[in-house]
């Protein structure tokens, strides 16, 4: 498989991350606009960073998360606000979960299945995170009112793997975010 | 008073839910992962009800799901998944060792206090 296939699964992977991205955070209640560039930290003030590895035979990697404490306190629900720094850095992980899960059930119609870790969670004034070994690493902006949510995703696909359609048609009806199902 | 165990290994996640539980009148009991879950439904009388995530550490919702089926003791316990993951093969999986739902979060608290109500009174 030529670098090239890979390269562009990643860049699709990672737009489908970024929408993604911007639907969590504006059903948090945080609107943003994506920005494309490298990282704009480290944060005046300190910054929260989830991180959420991921495995499967077509793709492993992970995703991390990064934000200042203003924008993290913008994400919180509801009747949880203004709490310590242990629950902001629950939140950030929280979401590092669920933006991956979305990612996840986004890929499924494709026969690409992830399996994803736990998340991990730092929080300090100077955190500065080390290179990826990742075939495919990048950055990524979403931009709100509060400051900028910063996203990496890193990637390495397996030998001879090709993403397929996104869009097609799932054996079964998906379920999707908020369904109920009983059985 | 229905009494039910909320187990996911977000704070977050455990406050939403047992608040909304808490506000339409259940009585709710926290963990933050799977083994945590099977000690406190050892230690506490009467659980009609498990809403469970499935991605945790130590011990996976699923992991959990089979142990509660593996004890007699907790014959009567519903349990109802609570999890980022739509993966139809963990589902079924969940299906087949007895979970009675299955709720995509995040979650809407009306339907999940619906979902609830209509577990907890089946058990009843």
């Amino acid at each position: 498989m030529t670098k090239d296939a890979h390269a562009e699964a990643f860049d699709r992977v990672l737009g489908v991350l970024t929408e993604c991205g911007a639907k969590l955070f504006s059903e948090n209640g945080l609107e943003t606009a994506f920005s494309d560039g490298e990282s704009e930290g480290p944060f005046a003030g300190g910054s929260i960073v989830a991180v959420l590895g991921y495995a499967g035979t077509a793709m492993k990697g992970s995703l991390v998360l990064q934000t200042s404490w203003e924008v993290a306190k913008a994400l919180q629900p509801a009747g949880l606000d203004g709490q310590a720094e242990d629950a902001l850095r629950d939140l950030m992980g929280e979401l590092s979960n669920q933006l991956l899960g979305r990612l996840k059930n986004r890929l499924l119609p494709a026969g690409v299945v992830l399996n994803l870790a736990t998340p991990t969670t730092a929080c300090g004034t100077e955190v500065r995170l080390g290179g990826s070994a990742s075939g495919h690493t990048r950055w990524t902006g979403l931009i709100s009112d509060h400051g900028p949510i910063l996203v990496r995703f890193d990637a390495t696909f397996a030998p001879g793997f090709t993403l397929g359609d996104l869009d097609a048609a799932p054996e079964e009806a998906p379920m999707t975010e908020g369904d109920l199902m009983f059985f | 008073m229905s009494k039910v165990l909320v187990v996911d290994d977000s704070m977050m996640i455990r406050k939403q839910v047992s608040n909304a539980l808490i506000a339409a009148g259940f009585s709710v009991v926290e963990a933050c992962d799977g083994a945590d879950a099977l000690k406190k439904l050892a230690e506490t009388a009467e659980v009609s009800l498990v809403v469970c995530d499935v991605n945790m550490p130590n011990m996976n919702g699923l992991e959990f799901l089979e142990a509660v089926r593996a004890e007699p003791t907790h014959a009567s316990v519903s349990v109802v998944m609570l999890t980022t993951e739509g993966q139809n093969d963990l589902i079924q999986r969940a299906k087949s060792l007895g979970a009675k739902g299955w709720i995509m979060k995040p979650f809407k608290p009306d339907l999940l206090v619906a979902a609830a109500k209509k577990l907890t009174a089946a058990a009843a």
